[in-house]
């Protein structure tokens, strides 16, 4: 599905991603854990195509294609999906008109309004989304997990190959976060080959995407590779030992 | 809704005993709701007069090179104007005159600026507890010229009332914008609130549409449409043909 090969990624002049590495197959779920300030969301970024992150080495590979210089929309054309981890307020666009346009670059052509609208009340009921949030303004005024129901509700919508999670347990309450990810589970299990990248510095989120690995990731690299079994250690035993992993690895 | 044309700079015969038209100044003694369409005119030079009345004006101007000088007199009274422009030139010039108590004026306006574009909007609170709200969206495309000078004035007898400016141009390429927003006060009993944004849209908002699928062009032309429409309160039929010209300029 994606395979990321001796990454490096500088943003305003400096390194954040460094000799990056990761391979995630089809129908597999990862997750990358790090304290803040790692690089976590850049690597989310730079996979989606955001141009302020500059590949300075490496390359991009999804589904057997170089998209190193492909632009967001195509990215996501092609199965690639990002929910942010601060998703953003879109001033005087309305959600429909949003989501609808969406979907319809996604389809090729223009999906019809009773079309579109049949979808999107199915997909928000099951996510427990207000009715109203369809009509308003793009996250202006939602709340975090408002927000962040809107951009999974987009999952349901645009029919994604391949998921990447950023800090989707922030803003969200443990009510809502079991509906969300009730809502991820169904999805992958109706589309088996889906391939899902979970990004967080809490293992809240894990105890109900069970991930089939955990990367930890300091400094721009993954220093530690393992099951669920690493992220229960973490949670335990905090960073320290990975950071002090990483600084042996520099000063060798 | 009640049109009222505007057409060769004069205004056509209009047929409601609700509204007195005498030569260039239109008088309003009755809540409606009107819309005025300027049609082949360059040099306009209108009076309106609210008279203990609520009145909704939905001006529009497409194609012109057009001059105006408007006057609005408000007297017990509340004018709401939403106002779309698509010209070739235009230099105007508005007065709202805020005789008293209470008196209030709400204006937004949209246009995609292509020329080169002047405006002159005096508000002038004549009164206490007067309220105006002074609202301009433009798009200014490649090459054009816009500025904006706006004056707001309160004299001694307007204490507790209330001034918001609110101004956005957004450039596309090369274009050169300003905007002056002015507040002369005399006293300190007002609220006043002005925001003035000249720029280009957001990289970080484009991202995250594109991010979704949506083509750089089509999201450009959803921030547009967002920018041009979203306080606009216009009836379906406008509001599809501001939809057409958006779409001649951003297929
Ligand atoms: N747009 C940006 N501009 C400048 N610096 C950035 C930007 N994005 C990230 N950084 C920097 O890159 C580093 C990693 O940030 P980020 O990827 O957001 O970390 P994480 O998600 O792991 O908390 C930080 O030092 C941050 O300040
Ligand atoms: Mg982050």
């Amino acid at each position: 599905m994606l395979s990321i090969k001796k990454l490096n990624v500088s943003v305003d002049e400096k390194e954040v991603l460094n000799d990056f590495n990761l391979d995630i197959k089809d129908g597999s779920i990862h997750v990358i854990m790090g304290p803040n300030g790692v690089g976590k969301s850049t690597l989310s970024r730079v996979i989606m195509g955001d141009n302020r992150y500059k590949v300075t080495n490496g390359e991009i590979i999804f589904a057997d294609v170089n998209i190193n210089e492909l632009t967001p929309d195509v990215r996501s054309k092609m199965g690639i999906f990002l929910a942010m981890q601060n998703p953003l307020e879109i001033d005087g666009v309305s959600n429909q008109d949003f989501l609808r346009t969406a979907m319809s670059s996604h389809a090729g052509k223009n999906i019809g309004l009773y079309d579109f609208i049949l979808k999107c009340e199915k997909a928000s009921e099951e996510l427990k989304m207000d009715k109203s949030l369809i009509h308003r303004t793009v996250n202006v005024g939602f709340s975090g997990g408002e927000k962040k129901k809107n951009e999974v509700l987009q999952i349901k919508l645009l029919n994604p190959k391949f998921i990447i999670l950023d800090e989707l347990d922030s803003g969200l309450d443990v009510d809502s976060l079991k509906i969300v990810a009730k809502n991820i589970l169904s999805y992958k299990e109706e589309k088996k080959d889906t391939s899902i990248l979970i990004i967080t510095h809490l293992s809240k989120i894990l105890e109900y995407i069970k991930p089939d690995y955990v990367h930890v990731l300091i400094d721009g690299k993954l220093v530690a590779t393992g099951d669920y079994d690493l992220a229960l250690d973490i949670e335990k035993n905090g960073y320290n030992k990975y950071i002090d992993m990483s600084n042996v690895i520099v000063k060798e | 809704m009640n049109k009222i044309r505007v057409s060769k700079n004069k205004i056509s015969n209009f047929d409601n005993d609700k509204v007195i038209v005498e030569g260039n100044t239109i008088n309003f003694n009755y809540s409606g709701e009107y819309e005025i369409e300027y049609v082949d005119c360059n040099d306009i030079f209108l009076i309106f007069n609210i008279n203990g009345c609520n009145i909704k004006l939905c001006e529009s101007s497409f194609d012109n090179n057009i001059c105006i000088k408007n006057t609005y007199n408000i007297k017990k009274g509340y004018l709401v104007i939403n106002k779309f422009y698509n010209n070739k030139s235009v230099s105007e010039e508005l007065n709202f005159n805020l005789y008293e108590c209470e008196d209030r004026i709400d204006y937004t306006f949209s246009d995609i600026c292509l020329g080169e574009e002047k405006y002159l909007i005096n508000i002038n609170h004549k009164n206490k507890k007067t309220i105006s709200n002074i609202n301009n969206r433009a798009i200014s495309l490649k090459n054009s010229k816009i500025n904006f000078i706006i004056n707001s004035n309160v004299i001694k007898e307007g204490i507790d009332s209330v001034l918001n400016q609110n101004t956005r141009i957004v450039t596309l390429d090369n274009s050169d914008a300003k905007i002056c927003p002015n507040m002369f006060i005399d006293l300190d009993d007002v609220s006043a609130k002005h925001g003035s944004v000249i720029g280009t849209f957001n990289n970080e908002q484009i991202f995250y549409l594109m991010s979704k699928g949506i083509s750089y062009y089509d999201s450009l032309k959803l921030l547009i449409k967002g920018c041009l429409l979203s306080d606009l309160v216009v009836v379906a039929d406008k509001k599809m043909k501001i939809l057409e010209i958006i779409d001649r300029y951003w297929r």
